[in-house]
């Protein structure tokens, strides 16, 4: 089973990859709908209040979340690295 | 610089500006008072729908701007709304059109900074939860106090449109002096220091960036946090009308651009 940390990243990470392709036209709880059921499962419960938010808008939000930051940093590094070697 | 030699449509190998003494002498025209000039209010499809407020003025010249003539000829279009009159169209053009969110475009919305703030204490009081703040960043790198001022809104969330990755481009692409390609990332670290919701954009469109320009405006933002460069919005050049018109005067031809994909 993995841990919640790692589940913490994963979730991040996907939703970097989702909004890089969707954009801004969707809304968090759009882009969910569209990923792993574990993944739209868990975020439509612990982001209830925040998705209506454009992608972008939420992951700014995320990004001062103290129990968020370190995942989301370590999402950041894996995504960039994705990125770059394009 | 002032009113009589006012930079308008960008031309290669012309003289390079200070774009916040642009923004002060754009005030002069843009703004009365706590009023600013816009041109219209209505609601688009964006953001899954969000009402527009659009502004006349902007303190940069990019070739590669889709916004209306309002941006080079601020003189001749729109109308001054003050904070209330432009939140009452605002607000009406959301509730006809059934959306929750606000934002000013078209313009540099920090460009008259006591009509902004008292707009933004409007939506603060409203039930609107999010205004998405587009701007180009030079005016909160230039002013910290301006960002912790904005940073007490938590309806407030900003975008911030980087233009190039190095001073020289920066300043060939925006007209503006490559000493103030520095600001907008001045900018985002102020963002940063006050805790406000922010994210960035950048025109990395690679039919005019450079790979390598590109990996160093990464580069850039992940030495700022790896996390607002992971969140990065990239942007493509669209053939809007006044595109067109801006890139063929600058001296790049818009049919042979537009002919290239950019990826």
């Amino acid at each position: 089973m993995r841990s919640s940390f790692e589940f913490k990243v994963n979730v991040i990470l996907s939703i970097l990859r989702a909004a890089s392709e969707e954009g801004e036209d969707i809304s968090l709880n759009e882009l969910l709908s569209s990923m792993p059921d574990d993944v739209n499962k868990f975020c439509k419960v612990i982001f209830k209040d925040l998705l209506s938010l454009p992608p972008r808008v939420f992951l700014a939000r995320l990004m001062y979340s103290k129990t968020w930051v370190r995942p989301f940093e370590v999402a950041a590094k894996k995504f960039l690295k994705e990125v770059l070697s394009k | 610089m002032n009113l009589f030699n006012y930079p308008r449509l960008l031309r290669r190998k012309g003289e390079y500006f200070d774009p916040v003494e642009l923004a002060k002498i754009t005030e002069k025209i843009v703004c009365n008072g706590d009023k600013r000039k816009y041109t219209n209010f209505y609601t688009v499809g964006v953001y899954r729908g969000i009402s527009t407020g659009y502004g006349v003025g902007c303190c940069l010249r990019c070739f590669f701007c889709w916004s209306y003539w309002s941006r080079d000829f601020p003189e001749l279009y729109g109308k001054f709304y003050s904070p209330e009159e432009a939140f009452n169209l605002l607000d009406k053009s959301a509730r006809r059109a059934g959306v929750n969110k606000l934002r000013i475009s078209g313009c540099e919305p920090t460009i008259g900074r006591s009509h902004l703030i008292k707009l933004l204490e409007l939506v603060e009081e409203s039930d609107y939860p999010l205004f998405i703040l587009e701007t180009n960043g030079i005016l909160f790198g230039a002013d910290k106090s301006y960002v912790k001022e904005i940073s007490r809104f938590t309806k407030v969330h900003v975008r911030v449109s980087l233009k190039a990755g190095l001073p020289d481009t920066f300043a060939e692409r925006t007209g503006a002096r490559p000493e103030s390609f520095e600001l907008p990332f001045k900018a985002i670290e102020y963002l940063l220091d006050y805790g406000v919701s922010f994210h960035v954009a950048a025109m990395t469109d690679p039919r005019i960036m450079h790979k390598s320009e590109r990996l160093a405006l990464i580069e850039r933002l992940k030495e700022i946090d790896i996390k607002v460069a992971a969140n990065l919005e990239e942007e493509l050049i669209d053939p809007y009308d006044t595109t067109i018109v801006r890139m063929y005067v600058y001296g790049i031809d818009p049919v042979r651009f537009f002919s290239r994909r950019p990826w």
